[in-house]
């Protein structure tokens, strides 16, 4: 349902979509943004915030 | 303006006024029996399970705009209000993804008793935590607005006058904040929040039925003028949803609201980081479901329901639909998020004063040692002390609801979003982010802001940005311009030392690197 509303706006524009399903669409982006940033981002975020520490203390030594 | 309120609606407001009041005074020795320090009245740190902390964090962002403003808008606009009330939670929410858990760490490391007073230990910065507490204070104007609304709901739904309102208004916000700090705060906005999620779900089963309507949610689009349908997205005569670039600014702007002192402060009182994701999952559930309160707005217009006000318009859809116990129940609820909102205002205010300004500048700068606990009962006394104040002056400046509240209330909430949002949103993703890249961006975005909308708006010149009338669309001009400025040049100035930066980012390492060098 919402990937074929999705459609419908990318060749249509927003003329054959009303605004409750505009908000539908980006409500249910939104929801899968939140599922992607808890699931992976988060976890990859802290390994960065590490590695970061440790590129730069090793760019220290040499 | 004095609606004409049945008198059994009168009746059970206040009865459930009456418990509201004892309940949140239950609340508060609740949360007085939990503030024993100077930290605990301002963060309430460690204090809370993630439920909790997510019903109250979405409570005090859904303010009296969620429950009067945005319905009053649809009331008004119609369904295209839609793009505002879930547009900004959106941005709000996708922020706190971004920020919470850094905000978390970082305070608890270093002991951060406020949004001004991380940026200040974040970047090393006396001055940048001076300068973000300053423009912290226009957040007076945000309390103002909301004593506003809760004067206005006595009047609608207990048939009250607003000036008596107001005053009932901040006496309640003194009684349980004064004593309970960021633990009163916390614990009666939860049950607040649940008590706004109910409200929520009958308001979508009263659209989604098309209550008062036959033929159900068609019918209800039906009813309304064809500009005000859903199919019209826009309206070119309205700045807020003039085009597509504008609402999508909106979303921008939201995205720096959770730099917002009385927010960002929530994170501190979650009981330990390991909880962040179920927080930040919980609060972004519900912080999306309760602006569906539009809906009711779009209803109210459909049912035909004539009224001055528009922002009374959930207030008077109940009375006009559901039976006298239950408006009066639902009228005090909304009241109830209006305070929720006030309350961790008034709540972070007085941290400007009491932490910011005194225990982390003034006490260092004389000499003094801001750990002491000489100093912490001090600050804990000047807490509650500003807040007697600051809740007095805010509901003395509101007896004639100033002319230019909506102008002054943006001077604050626009001004902190511009400013504060390069420091703290590329300061958590960029370590290298540096402490003169932070305070330039802080200062140029301010300035980006009141040029091109506080200028203009208080008539001291002709505006040349075209939407110089959307607060939304100049605030999030100001953000990007303030991550922008942050990011350049952070490329060409002296990024923190890496002590430092380890301190902020990997406590676990820093101390490990303490204990060699002890050894």
């Amino acid at each position: 349902m919402v990937s074929y509303l999705l459609i419908l706006i990318l060749i249509h524009g927003c003329s054959l979509v009303n605004v409750l399903q505009v908000l539908a669409i980006t409500t249910t982006a939104y929801l899968l943004f939140v599922a992607f940033w808890i699931l992976k981002m988060e976890d990859y975020l802290e390994t960065q915030e590490e590695d970061g520490g440790k590129i730069r203390n090793d760019r220290t030594k040499t | 303006m004095m609606l004409q309120i049945d008198s059994t609606v009168v009746t059970w407001g206040w009865g459930f006024l009456v418990a509201y009041i004892a309940m949140i005074l239950g609340l508060g020795y609740l949360g007085y029996k939990r503030t024993e320090t100077q930290d605990d009245y301002a963060t309430a740190r460690g204090g809370f399970g993630f439920l909790v902390l997510a019903l109250a964090y979405a409570a005090t962002v859904a303010s009296g705009s969620t429950f009067m403003g945005i319905p009053g808008l649809a009331y008004g606009m119609g369904f295209k209000a839609g793009y505002y009330a879930m547009i900004y939670p959106i941005g709000i929410y996708i922020g706190v993804l971004f920020v919470a858990r850094i905000t978390k760490k970082v305070g608890d490391r270093f002991g951060s008793q406020s949004i001004p007073d991380f940026l200040g230990d974040r970047y090393q910065s006396p001055l940048l935590r001076v300068l973000a507490a300053l423009i912290g204070l226009f957040l007076l104007f945000y309390i103002m607005a909301q004593v506003t609304a809760a004067g206005w709901m006595f009047e609608t739904i207990l048939g009250l006058e607003y000036g008596t309102g107001i005053w009932i208004a901040g006496a309640l916000l003194l009684v349980y904040l004064t004593a309970g700090g960021s633990h009163a705060d916390i614990l009666t906005d939860a049950v607040q929040g649940a008590i706004m999620i109910g409200v929520t779900i009958l308001i979508v089963v009263m659209f989604a039925t098309g209550w008062g309507i036959d033929g159900g949610i068609s019918a209800v689009n039906g009813a309304l003028p064809s500009d005000m349908g859903w199919n019209s997205h826009t309206d070119p005569e309205n700045p807020t949803f003039a085009n597509w670039w504008v609402i999508f600014l909106l979303f921008i702007a939201h995205i720096g609201f959770t730099a917002q002192p009385h927010l960002g402060n929530k994170f501190f009182a979650i009981k330990g980081s390991q909880y962040m994701k179920k927080f930040m999952t919980a609060a972004a559930i519900v912080g999306i479901a309760l602006p569906l309160m539009f809906l009711g707005g779009v209803l109210g217009r459909a049912q035909g329901i004539q009224i001055d006000n528009p922002d009374a318009i959930i207030p008077m859809l109940f009375v006009e639909n559901l039976p006298a116990v239950l408006a009066a129940f639902l009228g005090v609820a909304i009241l109830s998020a209006i305070i929720s909102t006030a309350d961790g205002l008034i709540i972070a205010i007085s941290q400007i004063f009491a932490n910011d300004l005194y225990r982390k500048t003034y006490v260092p700068w004389s000499g003094g040692d801001p750990t002491s606990d000489r100093v912490n009962q001090r600050a804990l006394w000047i807490s509650r002390i500003s807040t007697v104040v600051v809740t007095i002056a805010a509901v003395a400046a509101v007896r004639t609801p100033p002319q230019y509240l909506s102008i002054l209330l943006w001077v604050g909430i626009g001004g902190i979003i511009s400013a504060y949002s390069g420091p703290y949103l590329v300061g958590t993703f960029r370590e290298e982010t540096s402490k003169t890249a932070a305070i330039i961006a802080f200062v140029v975005a301010f300035g980006v802001y009141f040029v091109i909308h506080l200028g203009p708006q208080f008539g001291l010149y002709e505006g040349w940005y075209p939407y110089n009338q959307n607060p939304f669309a100049s605030t999030g001009i100001g953000l990007i311009i303030s991550c922008m400025v942050t990011y350049i040049v952070s490329q060409f100035t002296e990024p923190l030392p890496t002590s430092h930066l380890d301190e902020v980012f990997r406590p676990e390492r820093q101390a490990s690197t303490d204990k060699n060098s002890d050894d």
